[in-house]
């Protein structure tokens, strides 16, 4: 009777308990535990010696993707019987608890981007991490909630206010993005002049009345330092974390310690520290100066705890490429500054999935 | 996690909130007590930390009409006398428990 079951080992090929057990053997080295148990693997196949399978992982931006798909093939591929091993790489953005009970359920994460003063970088940090996690093929909003120094509409190369269709205003397409800008809402060359309640209800409409749809992230564009702002957002929704964006002269991130405080006070988890103009492209050379010293981000980041998300350097293709509406991780994939700033946005994909795995669900019973 | 994280919020009447924190204590809230203990700018005075709205203003049937998660940092009730405004953070709550 054996030498028509597929399943058995007389027949010479893999059963599906044989697969799963040796992929049990990769780790995803962020969630710490292996593929298999984290229910990962999808739609497993086997026919006589073709395997195949989905790899389905908590960010289409995941920074080991590529090794552990490599990883999972080769180790299938070494089971005696098994010829050819196919695998699909999907993903499922994981959504923060609580999320889904507010008015932004089709929304998945929402992730702040801060920093202690003005001029750091900070939007276009910003820009370019959502425009990156929208190019590996995730679902990205962009909302500049900077009301008081709009730079994101020209980073994008948008200055029109949105549309409105029945109350809801509809966000404007740039970069693969859903953008918003509370700027926009105002005539470009007028002074915001705002008081406190003011920004609280524009940043309110901003992310309650915007036809978001389905995103997984929702990348929000801080006003610089501490305020009406970042207080509305962290008491309006379950932020999914912030990203704290610094320079090599806030020494020992002294200037950012505040809005790291303030975030801490309100329980919004920090996902990492950026240092922006970490160094100077040399536009001729390609030699790298570092002008500002060197090393400062990331041992702040270690002895708070924190992890660092990586070194931006002041290159004048990110200066020109924001000026011109095109984010350079959109415009020029393969620049060297693309790679860092994808890499980052990698980091920050990965980090979210790892306090969405690790969050406590929190409810009023 | 922080001892002052809740892991369980559970309104156990309609005057009566328990919470049980990561560390295991167990803290219970009597709605009328707590709302006297209402950190916002109109029951306290800002500056002095005078309270303006005292014990005798407050029903002793008040209830709890709503309860709130704030964010990720505090709570937030809706009191059968009508008023809202508190936010009382975790940290607070632990405090008063």
């Amino acid at each position: 009777m054996a030498f028509w079951n597929k399943d058995s080992k007389d027949g010479g090929s893999a059963t599906s308990e044989e697969v799963l057990n040796v992929l049990k053997r990769v780790q995803d080295p962020d969630l710490r535990k292996d593929i298999v148990s984290l229910g990962f693997i999808r739609n497993l196949k086997v026919d006589g010696g073709n395997v195949s399978f989905d790899l389905n992982l908590t960010t289409p931006a995941c920074p080991v993707k590529d090794q552990m798909r490599d990883e999972a093939v080769s180790l299938v591929k070494n089971l005696p019987g098994v010829n050819n091993v196919e695998v699909k790489m999907t993903a499922e953005v994981r959504q923060t608890p609580q999320l889904d009970k507010t008015a932004l359920a089709g929304v998945r994460n929402i992730v702040a981007v801060g920093s202690g003063k003005g001029g750091v970088g900070k939007s276009t940090i910003a820009v370019n991490i959502a425009a990156a996690l929208a190019s590996e093929g995730a679902r990205v909003g962009l909302l500049d909630g900077d009301i008081y120094g709009p730079t994101t509409p020209i980073m994008l190369g948008l200055d029109q206010p949105p549309k409105t269709i029945q109350n809801r205003m509809i966000p404007q397409e740039a970069a693969g993005l859903k953008f918003m800008s509370m700027g926009l809402l105002v005539k470009s060359d007028q002074p915001l002049i705002w008081r406190g309640p003011m920004a609280h209800k524009a940043l309110q409409q901003c992310l309650f009345d915007t036809d978001w749809g389905e995103l997984d992230y929702l990348i929000v564009d801080l006003p610089p330092g501490t305020g009406d702002v970042h207080l509305t957002l962290a008491q309006a929704v379950p932020l999914t974390g912030a990203v704290i964006v610094s320079t090599p002269q806030d020494v020992g991130l002294r200037i950012s310690m505040k809005t790291l405080r303030m975030f801490q006070q309100t329980r919004v988890p920090i996902l990492g520290i950026v240092e922006n103009m970490s160094y100077y492209v040399c536009p001729h050379c390609n030699s790298k100066d570092y002008i500002f010293g060197q090393g400062g981000g990331s041992r702040a980041a270690e002895q708070l705890g924190l992890p660092f998300l990586g070194e931006v350097p002041l290159d004048l293709a990110i200066r020109m490429q924001s000026d011109i509406g095109q984010p350079i991780v959109v415009a020029q994939p393969e620049a060297q500054s693309s790679r860092t700033l994808r890499k980052i946005a990698e980091k920050v994909a990965a980090q979210v999935s790892i306090r969405n795995y690790e969050a406590p669900v929190l409810e009023v019973e | 996690m922080k001892a002052s994280t809740p892991t369980k919020i559970k309104k156990v009447s309609p005057g009566e909130l328990m919470i049980i924190w990561a560390d295991g204590k167990e803290s219970h809230y009597v709605a009328p007590r707590l709302r006297g203990m209402c950190p916002c700018a109109s029951c306290q005075d800002e500056m002095t930390g005078m309270r303006i709205v005292l014990p005798i203003h407050i029903p002793d049937d008040l209830e709890f009409r709503k309860i709130e998660i704030v964010g990720q940092y505090a709570l937030q009730f809706e009191w059968s006398d009508g008023h809202h405004t508190g936010i009382y953070t975790f940290e607070y709550l632990r405090e008063l428990g």
